[in-house]
Order: C-alpha cells, then sequence, then structure tokens
C-alpha cells in the first residue's frame, strides 16, 4: 500500500488530496469536490500534460518558433519529446496552427506552431 | 500626423485596446517599441492563457495571435520599433524611429500601455559581488524562447513569482540542472497551478521563508549563500547560512508598473499599485489620457488584462466623440487585509456594472468582500479562500454604486491561515 500525495489545481482552494493505492484499488481522501476526485485519480493512474517548447526556425524575424503537443502527452515523455523537437529546423513563413511534426515519439499526438511567422 | 486615438505599447493591453477603439469608428495609431506586436506574450510559450475569455487554454504566443489578427484587420496605424519619448499634457506625443527619426503626433485622446518591467537586483539590495549569471526570469525566458540562448547551466531561483517557476520547468527541459527556489515569504509568490505543474512535476524544491543573503563569483557566478528568515524582525536568522553552487541566479521577485511617460506629465499615481489612478472607465487623472493593463497594477491573468483594456479603448473612443461627460468622482480606498483596489474612483453616472479588482494582504479561509460605505454594506460577496497572488473581484450594479454618497472603502474578513 502507498501513498501519493496531490496539490489540486482545479480551483483556489488547493486541497491536499490523498490518493492510497492497494493493488488495483484506489481510495482518495481529503478531496472536496467531484473535480478535485478526478484531477487526482488522473494524476495518479495517468498524468499527462501539454509539451511546450520551441523549435529552430529559418527566415524568421526571429530565431525560434514557439510549438505545442496538440492535446495532452502522457507526463513521463515530456524530456523524450523535447529532445526530439530539439533536432528539428523549419523554414518561415509558417502559420499558427501549422502541424509541425506528425505523430511525435508513436503517441499519435501531432506537434503544431503556437504563432505564425513571415518570411523575411 | 494626426490622429484620434494613440496606444503607447503593442501588448495584451495596447491590442485590445486598440482593436475596440477602432471598432468605434474612430482613427487609431499603435506605437510599439518591440520589432514585433505581442508584448511579453510572445515569449510566454506555456500554456493557461485565455482560460476565461476563451474556455480554453491557449499559449502566450496563440492569445496575442488572436489579437494582433485582429488589429491587423482593422485600419489601425501600427507602428513598430518606435519608442515614445515624451508626451504633454494637450496630447501630443514625441517618438522617435530608424526611419523617420524624431517626429511629432497630434491625437485627441492617449491610451497608456506600456505595461511592466521586473523588480532588479539593485531594487532588492542583494549585496555580493557582480558577476555574470545574473539575470531577471523574464530576460532568460526571451533568451530561451526567442533568440535560442541557453544562460546558464545551473540555476538558483529567488522568488516565487509565477515567471520564475515557469522558467524552472523550462531550464530543466532544455537540460539545466535547478537547485531551487528560495521565496523570502511564508507563502508562494505564483499560482497553485504553477507551484504543482513547474515544481513538484521536477522535484524542484521549494524553500519558503528563505533567501539569497550573497552572491560569489567573479567573472561568472560560482554560488550563493541562502539562509533562513527571521520571521519576527525579517533579518537572516544567524547560523542558518549555507552554500549553494551554481553559475547562474535568476530574480523572480516582481514586476513594476512602467510608468516613465505617466510621471512627465504629473499624472496622478497610487503608491499601492505603482500605476495611475484610474476611474471607472481607466480614464486617468488626465482628462482624455486612458491606462489600461499591467501599467495599471500587475495583474496575474492576461485575460483581466484584456477586459479592462476593451474598457479603456472603448472609453477613449467615447472621449473622442464628446460622449463622455465631466462626473465628479467618489474614491474606493484599500481596507483591512486590502493591498489596493482599482478602479480608484467611481463616477457618478454609471449606466452599467463595474467591477472592482483587488489584492489582499494574507491568505484567508472563509474569506468576505465587503464594500463598505461609513458603517453601511454597499456590497458584499463571500470566497472559500483569497490569496495574495489571486487577485479578488466584485461587481457592483450601477444602481448600487449610484446610491454611494460620498467614499467608499474595501474590507476583506476572515479567518487568517
Amino acid at each position: 500500500m502507498t501513498t501519493k500525495k496531490i496539490t489540486c489545481i482545479c480551483c483556489p482552494l488547493g486541497c491536499n488530496i490523498n490518493v492510497i493505492i492497494n493493488g488495483d484499488d484506489y481510495q482518495v481522501v481529503g478531496e472536496q469536490c467531484k473535480r478535485g476526485k478526478e484531477y487526482a485519480l488522473q494524476e495518479v493512474k495517468d498524468p499527462k500534460r501539454v509539451l511546450t517548447t520551441t523549435v529552430k526556425i529559418n527566415f524568421g524575424i526571429q530565431k525560434m518558433l514557439p510549438v505545442k503537443s496538440q492535446i495532452e502527452i502522457p507526463k513521463n515523455l515530456l524530456y523524450e519529446c523535447v529532445k526530439i523537437l530539439s533536432k528539428i529546423v523549419v523554414e518561415a513563413p509558417i502559420k499558427c496552427g501549422d502541424v509541425i511534426l506528425k505523430n511525435i515519439h508513436n503517441t499519435g499526438i501531432d506537434i503544431i506552431a503556437t504563432r505564425s511567422m513571415e518570411r523575411v | 500626423m494626426e490622429t484620434d486615438v494613440v496606444v503607447i505599447g503593442g501588448g495584451p493591453a495596447g491590442l485590445a485596446a486598440a482593436a475596440i477603439a477602432s471598432q468605434q469608428q474612430v482613427d487609431v495609431t499603435i506605437i510599439e517599441r518591440g520589432i514585433e506586436l505581442g508584448g511579453i506574450l510572445p515569449q510566454c510559450i506555456h500554456n493557461g492563457f485565455g482560460n476565461f475569455i476563451f474556455k480554453k487554454m491557449l499559449t502566450g504566443p496563440e492569445y496575442a495571435q488572436h489579437y494582433i489578427d485582429l488589429v491587423k484587420k482593422q485600419k489601425i496605424h501600427i507602428k513598430i520599433d518606435t519608442t515614445v519619448l515624451k508626451i504633454t499634457k494637450d496630447k501630443q506625443i514625441f517618438a522617435t524611429n530608424s526611419k523617420e527619426g524624431l517626429f511629432k503626433i497630434k491625437s485627441k485622446s492617449i491610451v497608456l500601455a506600456m505595461g511592466c518591467r521586473e523588480r532588479t537586483r539593485s531594487q532588492i539590495l542583494l549585496p555580493g559581488s557582480r558577476p555574470a549569471g545574473i539575470y531577471t526570469a523574464g530576460t532568460t525566458q526571451r533568451l530561451i524562447n526567442i533568440d535560442g540562448i541557453m544562460p546558464g547551466s545551473k540555476i538558483v531561483i529567488l522568488g516565487s513569482g509565477d515567471v520564475g517557476l515557469i522558467m524552472a520547468r523550462r531550464f530543466i527541459l532544455e537540460g539545466a540542472e535547478v537547485e531551487g527556489v528560495y521565496e523570502i515569504l511564508p507563502h508562494p509568490g505564483g499560482l497553485t497551478r504553477n507551484i504543482v505543474q513547474c515544481l513538484e512535476d521536477f522535484d524542484i524544491p521549494l524553500n519558503l521563508c528563505h533567501t539569497v543573503t550573497e552572491i560569489h563569483g567573479k567573472k561568472r557566478v560560482t554560488g550563493v549563500t541562502v539562509a533562513e528568515m527571521d520571521s519576527s524582525n525579517f533579518n537572516p536568522k544567524k547560523g542558518t547560512e549555507r552554500f549553494v553552487s551554481c553559475n547562474t541566479l535568476i530574480l523572480a521577485v516582481g514586476l513594476i508598473p512602467e510608468n516613465e511617460l505617466s510621471k512627465q506629465i504629473n499624472i496622478s499615481m497610487d503608491s499601492n499599485t505603482g500605476g495611475p489612478i484610474v476611474d471607472n472607465n481607466m480614464q486617468t487623472s488626465e482628462d482624455g489620457i486612458f491606462a489600461c493593463g499591467n501599467v495599471v497594477h500587475v495583474h496575474d491573468l492576461v485575460d483581466d488584462v484584456t477586459i479592462a483594456s476593451e474598457l479603456a479603448g472603448k472609453s477613449a473612443a467615447e472621449y473622442v466623440k464628446n460622449q463622455i461627460e465631466e462626473s465628479p468622482l467618489k474614491p474606493v480606498y484599500p481596507g483591512k487585509n486590502v493591498i489596493y483596489v482599482v478602479p480608484q474612483h467611481i463616477r457618478c453616472d454609471l449606466r452599467s456594472s463595474i467591477t472592482l479588482y483587488l489584492r489582499v494582504k494574507n491568505i484567508m479561509k472563509n474569506a468576505e468582500i465587503k464594500v463598505i460605505e461609513n458603517n453601511d454594506i454597499v456590497a458584499q460577496k463571500k470566497e472559500r479562500i483569497v490569496k495574495p497572488p489571486e487577485m479578488v473581484k466584485i461587481d457592483i450594479s450601477s444602481e448600487v454604486a449610484n446610491k454611494i454618497k460620498k467614499a467608499v472603502k474595501v474590507n476583506v474578513e476572515g479567518e487568517l491561515l
């Protein structure tokens, strides 16, 4: 049996929630609402984050282009995905929302540009 | 050159003000110091923007892109890479850029939207030598996210403001080590979301009630001395000093509204916000000069900047069209557990409801926000929790606000945590 401490970020209250894990059984303690319970379970079972980073861009007004994963990716893949993206170079012009890399790390999730950049 | 509304600053505040003013059929000019519109947003590549206005989590560049596209669709004059040197009470703007040299614009109205800048080492009186490797958090954000330059590899962060927390995560993802975050106060300066997703996610220690007492190194930072704070006298506790090896010290120690231009023409300032005193139309003490965004007070959410700036833009356009009449002003004062309230003045002729924005001094549970005139409660609202880093809002209907006779103060009462 292990206990995981989660600080809830669903609202400004920031409840301290404990999830007691006993094999396949998860018991949530200390939450004050349904959203908190769902958040804590998600955080323990399969935590996910939107990845935001930059890739190199040639012929743009700036040297770096900001990008993000279109939806959340598993938290433990953040480092690997940043490493993959650090090797990518794109060329302006780019439109906000353009796909920069398809199916990163075989997650089925695309990496998209988060701004437009004209060619200069 | 002549125009109706000059907006100084092309960040989120200036963009929103300009877009709305232009929609009211007045001639609008934006003057922006940087080489692009968007202000600080293009370097804030993380997500979490726009939750209130767009009902989704956008990144900073995406949020900016929406308003840049909106401004570019309209007939708004945009002058980038242009610095305003001087403004006058009769609304002349003196500016300069490398193509036009020094030039003058005559305007009917001005919107001040210059934003804020970071507190530096000298402003927190941090002793020690002056080696390379000491940066403000926003500078490192710009270096990494815009210029693609890594400013260091072994990082200590002083202050737990949101930009510092965001940069802790960014440094880790870019392969640097972050030794820890040191916060002088007993509570973090940034949002809980950022404590969790930027520090806890990466096991970065947050040392509350700690500060940096000395910087070591000659050419480059070689380390810092950190110490625990004595909460009774706010001095470092003897015997708690500890050397921490690092090559980079990041300062995330607060933001200050940038009001050099406002002060040139003696606009009345609020010493608690560091920004101009404004009425509920966002008009300053100078007729026809409006202010919005972080130049008024430092916001924690860009959505609030946009909402206030749209109000400023709309008011500036109405002023140009002579739709704003003179009105006596009723002051709003910060009361118990409140650092400041914006707007600081309420006009007497309200036709729609207004929102008061306030920052509290202490964390409180089961808090009651009370707007009081003499001993009468004018308006009140309950919050389960209030915290200094998170702005508190209270709406007042026009009927209620118009009944205020002279002045009100805002108190926040609750259980201290």
